[in-house]
């Protein structure tokens, strides 16, 4: 995937990957430069460039999807059944003759709003649990760890069924579903980053100031340890849109006639064999989506950690990264079981 | 070891009586009166009072927990109350069905994971190296079943050469069973053989870098026997934990990809019970599902430190 141009000194050649692995590892660095930085690695890199801009056109067609579409997602039409692609139809029609270019637009409204609740409500759910837990310690971090602990064990699409039986299909329940399911990853990183933020001597400095702890976790610890959360949100990002496109063709998520990439997929499925065409557009969505979130998520968690980073991207240029101080291999990718 | 094992299992305990707490939890999420979700608005006093009392909801909330305890611990979790079969009866059924896609799916995975990974690795940065990179990062981002309606599309419609839906179980026609079995196994496994090779490559890398490798190479041993003999077993240990992963999310993924083959395992056996709402089935289902998840999770912590003593 690497689509650097290959050069004899790719460090000289590329001053934001110089100026990023100089620059020392985020500890209580101000957050205006962080960002920056983040943004340079970002756009120094071809990959999370391209995917930064797919997203941004995805969202861009999904806020704008009544001036791109000629049709509304809703629009049957009995002349145009299962259509090919036209002039009028760049997609061809779906089994209601709805035009299928309509519905993938608006359908990215309903899919990226359904990830974005997923992973509000994860992180609303798991960053207190993770920050409580790490900053108090002792039997209520057991305790938290060990429910949290027991929460992933439970395969996500399952747990999700389970509550959407419970609470009734919906787009809203299914994501709330989903966001508990994910909520269990973002605990333990938060709790993670927590630990080794209030060893610091910053914190240690303003508890001995007298700041109350609500002060403290909220002025000194969230902003340095919300980072790796971050991260884990864009990937789970990702997962939430293949969580919301699983629950959607099986019928518990989206309910007709609004339009989803998942919903879609489960039309096309049923009339596989007088349309064939009609999965490759809504799955491509999906796909490609979902790849676009991993790869700012492996950029992002890249820029956060210019020293892993740098090394990951040496490697892609056939350099030897020995110098660098050895870390735990990390795995690749987030952490929470992918639906789907 | 005995020691170690033993207090891995004494750990397990609590672990699975929480598990059950949350699997128990499901049915008092529901908004209003379970018995009337069941049975809907128009069903007669004396059906809903039947329903309450099959499903104890006149008991307090710890003597129904109790109760279904009780029960779980010798898998017995209730009767449907759609088809009156007890949810034993039907996990017998569907479960063996939904282990064959599982473990078939893991063979995929593993077979062209393991192999992609290594190739990967050893050829860093060559082209074929970022052509298996691409791949990989394309399979990991697609859903299993969409690569499933694919696969029935053009295989099973088009070219008819295997099919499109139905389940034979290995034991009664090995022949036809893995013709079945095969695009369940294949749109499950890619995604999973994906995973499998990106992160093997990453550990891989790491593991060539070393010294031994190194030195093993000075020794004039051939790449292929270092790499297959030594270096792999140094990746053996994260090779252990992605199996217990995809195993929690290959149960996971059975559900959607038994819709699209119209395979009657667990999956298709839980999604039917949520839509009619009975949940003896959804909670019988969710919690063998979990303990299948958390006994493998013993094996993989068990056999990794017998592949690793230094995790202690």
């Amino acid at each position: 995937m690497s689509s650097e141009p290959m050069s004899s000194d790719p460090m000289s050649s590329d001053p934001a990957l110089l100026g990023a692995a100089v620059v020392t590892p985020l500890t209580g660095g101000r957050r205006s430069a962080g960002k920056l930085r983040s943004v340079d690695w970002l756009w120094a890199d071809r990959r999370s460039k391209l995917a930064s801009c797919f997203l941004g056109l995805v969202i861009l067609l999904a806020i704008f999807a009544p001036l791109v579409s000629r049709y509304s997602p809703a629009e049957q039409s009995v002349a145009n059944i299962l259509k090919g692609p036209s002039a009028k139809h760049w997609l061809g029609t779906d089994d209601l003759g709805r035009d299928i270019w309509a519905r993938l637009v608006y359908g990215a409204r309903v899919s990226l709003e359904a990830s974005g609740i997923a992973v509000g409500v994860a992180l609303v759910i798991g960053v207190p649990i993770g920050l409580v837990a790490g900053y108090v310690g002792g039997w209520l971090d057991t305790i938290l760890m060990r429910i949290v602990d027991t929460l992933l064990a439970f395969p996500a699409i399952v747990l999700a069924v389970g509550i959407t039986a419970a609470l009734g299909p919906g787009l809203v329940n299914a994501m709330v579903a989903v966001g508990v399911v994910f909520s269990p990853s973002i605990a333990r990183i938060s709790r993670a980053q927590v630990l080794s933020t209030k060893e610091r001597l910053y914190v240690d400095a303003a508890v001995g100031f007298g700041s109350p702890s609500s002060r403290t976790i909220v002025r000194h610890i969230v902003p340095n340890a919300i980072q790796p959360v971050i991260v884990q949100a864009t990937f789970l990002l990702g997962l939430a849109l293949l969580a919301e496109a699983s629950l959607s063709f099986l019928g518990l998520g989206v309910q007709p006639p609004t339009s989803s990439w998942g919903i879609m997929l489960r039309r096309a499925s049923q009339f596989l064999t007088r349309a064939p065409n009609a999965i490759y557009a809504p799955g491509l969505a999906i796909g490609l989506t979902v790849l676009s979130f991993n790869v700012l998520g492996d950029s992002l968690r890249d820029a956060l950690d210019p020293v892993a980073g740098t090394r990951r991207r040496l490697r892609r240029f056939g350099l030897s990264s020995r110098r660098a101080p050895a870390k735990p291999i990390e795995p690749a990718g987030p952490l929470t079981s992918r639906p789907g | 070891m005995g020691r170690i094992i033993l207090r891995r299992v004494l750990v397990l305990v609590p672990t699975l009586l929480l598990a059950t707490f949350v699997v128990f939890l499901l049915i008092t999420l529901i908004p209003g009166d379970p018995a009337i979700t069941i049975l809907g608005e128009g069903a007669t006093t004396e059906r809903l009072a039947a329903v309450r009392q099959q499903l104890g909801l006149n008991d307090s909330f710890f003597l129904q927990y109790w109760h279904w305890l009780s029960g779980a611990a010798h898998l017995d979790f209730g009767r449907s109350i759609i088809s009156g079969e007890t949810v034993a009866e039907s996990l017998k059924r569907t479960f063996p069905t939904t282990l064959h896609i599982v473990v078939a799916g893991l063979l995929v995975s593993f077979g062209i994971g393991v192999p992609a990974g290594v190739a990967s690795a050893r050829r860093a940065n060559s082209a074929g190296d970022q052509v298996i990179t691409t791949a990989s990062s394309l399979g990991v981002a697609m859903p299993s079943f969409w690569l499933a309606l694919i696969l029935v599309s053009f295989v099973s419609l088009k070219l008819k050469l295997l099919p499109a839906t139905g389940f034979v179980g290995i034991t009664s026609d090995p022949v036809a069973s893995l013709k079945h079995i095969a695009l369940p196994a294949i749109a499950i496994g890619i995604v999973g053989a994906a995973e499998v090779t990106r992160q093997l490559r990453a550990v891989m890398i790491e593991v060539l870098d070393s010294d031994y490798v190194r030195t093993l190479r000075a020794k004039g041993l051939p790449m292929r026997r270092i790499v297959w003999r030594h270096a792999l077993k140094n990746c053996a240990g994260q090779l252990i934990t992605i199996f217990g992963l995809q195993v929690n999310r290959f149960l996971g993924a059975t559900v959607v990809i038994e819709a699209v083959f119209a395979i009657s395992g667990v999956g298709t056996l839980v999604v039917n019970a949520t839509q009619k709402h009975d949940f003896r089935v959804v909670q019988g289902v969710v919690m063998v599902m979990v303990l299948v998840v958390l006994v493998t999770n013993l094996f993989v912590d068990i056999i990794s430190r017998l592949f690793d003593p230094r995790i202690r």
